[in-house]
């Protein structure tokens, strides 16, 4: 069905970083069919991934949807999950974020995608917002990383990232040439990952 | 104009952002298949791009919560999906005066595309 070979992300080495992975092990035990490891993944990540696709989606009901779709996924292939070839984090994030842009680049998404202002306003909400305190560091660790970056880069990266555009789409938005938008995009990311570091 | 070789190798940032277009995602992943220096930039790219999420974490709706709860009842993970192929051999040949849809549930299982 998904055209993207998530696969290839994954199996790359990525050293010393993902080896800390605390989260690890728990999926380890999730792919052995441990619902409460998959009950802890959630806990742990759900916000992330409710997070990010709401951010690319702005729309809380077609979020709720892509976000069953990834922790289906999750669920499904956790079995497939390398322990020290990539975070646990990254790993989902990139489903998470895979789904939303998949989403978003379909036809009834991108009619809708103009009317997307609404997302600051949903209120299925249950969970206190002190449920997020936890990552609240390092959320504003990036926050501040993303302030390092020239204001160029980080329109182009936040465009890619949060607005789920295409390059290409960024380079017409930005009005400069695709090339330029490209190595923006590669220069500001390798600055936050210099700036964050890559652990995880 | 296709990119050449030297132009793929700048892809991976754009990539671990979703960002490419179908007909250069299909070149850049033939080309990261035999490209260990990329392969290591997706990671790293990709881990970046984690913490890019975790900073616009939400709070789940209750919905959402409901809905994962059930996830492992809905699509059950028989605990031999985790198996090497190897245990597997072993469990079937166990097993074979057991039903052959038995048999037949394992090898779908085991021809699963590996990832989805």
């Amino acid at each position: 069905m998904l055209k993207r070979n998530t696969g290839a992300k994954g199996h790359a080495d990525i050293g010393a970083g993902a080896l800390a992975d605390q989260l690890a092990p728990v999926m380890t035990r999730c792919g052995q069919g441990d619902e409460g490891a998959f009950v802890r993944i959630y806990d742990e990540l759900g916000s992330l991934v409710y997070g990010i696709i709401l951010k690319v989606l702005r729309d809380p009901a077609q979020s709720e949807e892509v976000a069953q779709e990834v922790f289906t996924e999750v669920w499904r292939q956790a079995p497939r999950y390398e322990p020290g070839k990539g975070s646990v984090k990254g790993w989902i994030a990139t489903i998470a974020h895979r789904r939303a842009v998949d989403r978003v680049r379909s036809e009834q998404s991108a009619r809708n995608r103009e009317d997307r202002d609404a997302v600051e306003r949903h209120v299925d909400l249950t969970s206190a917002v002190e449920d997020l305190v936890g990552d609240e560091l390092e959320r504003q660790r990036v926050r501040v990383a993303l302030q390092t970056l020239t204001e160029v880069q980080r329109k182009a990266v936040e465009l890619a990232y949060y607005g789920g555009y295409t390059y290409r789409e960024v380079a017409v938005l930005l009005d400069e040439p695709e090339g330029t938008v490209k190595t923006r995009i590669r220069d500001g990311l390798i600055r936050l990952r210099d700036e964050i570091g890559v652990s995880s | 104009m296709k990119p050449s070789g030297i132009d793929l190798h700048h892809l991976a940032g754009v990539y671990a952002l979703n960002a490419l277009d179908a007909d250069e995602l299909a070149l850049f992943e033939a080309h990261l298949h035999g490209c260990e220096l990329c392969q290591r930039e997706v990671v790293e790219f990709c881990e970046t791009a984690g913490l890019l999420a975790l900073a616009t974490a939400q709070p789940i709706p209750q919905r959402l919560r409901n809905f994962v709860d059930a996830v492992p009842g809905k699509c059950g993970l028989p605990r031999w999906a985790s198996m090497s192929a190897s245990q597997l051999f072993r469990r079937v040949l166990g097993s074979l005066e057991g039903t052959q849809q038995e048999f037949d549930s394992v090898a779908e299982e085991t021809e699963q595309p590996r990832h989805a």
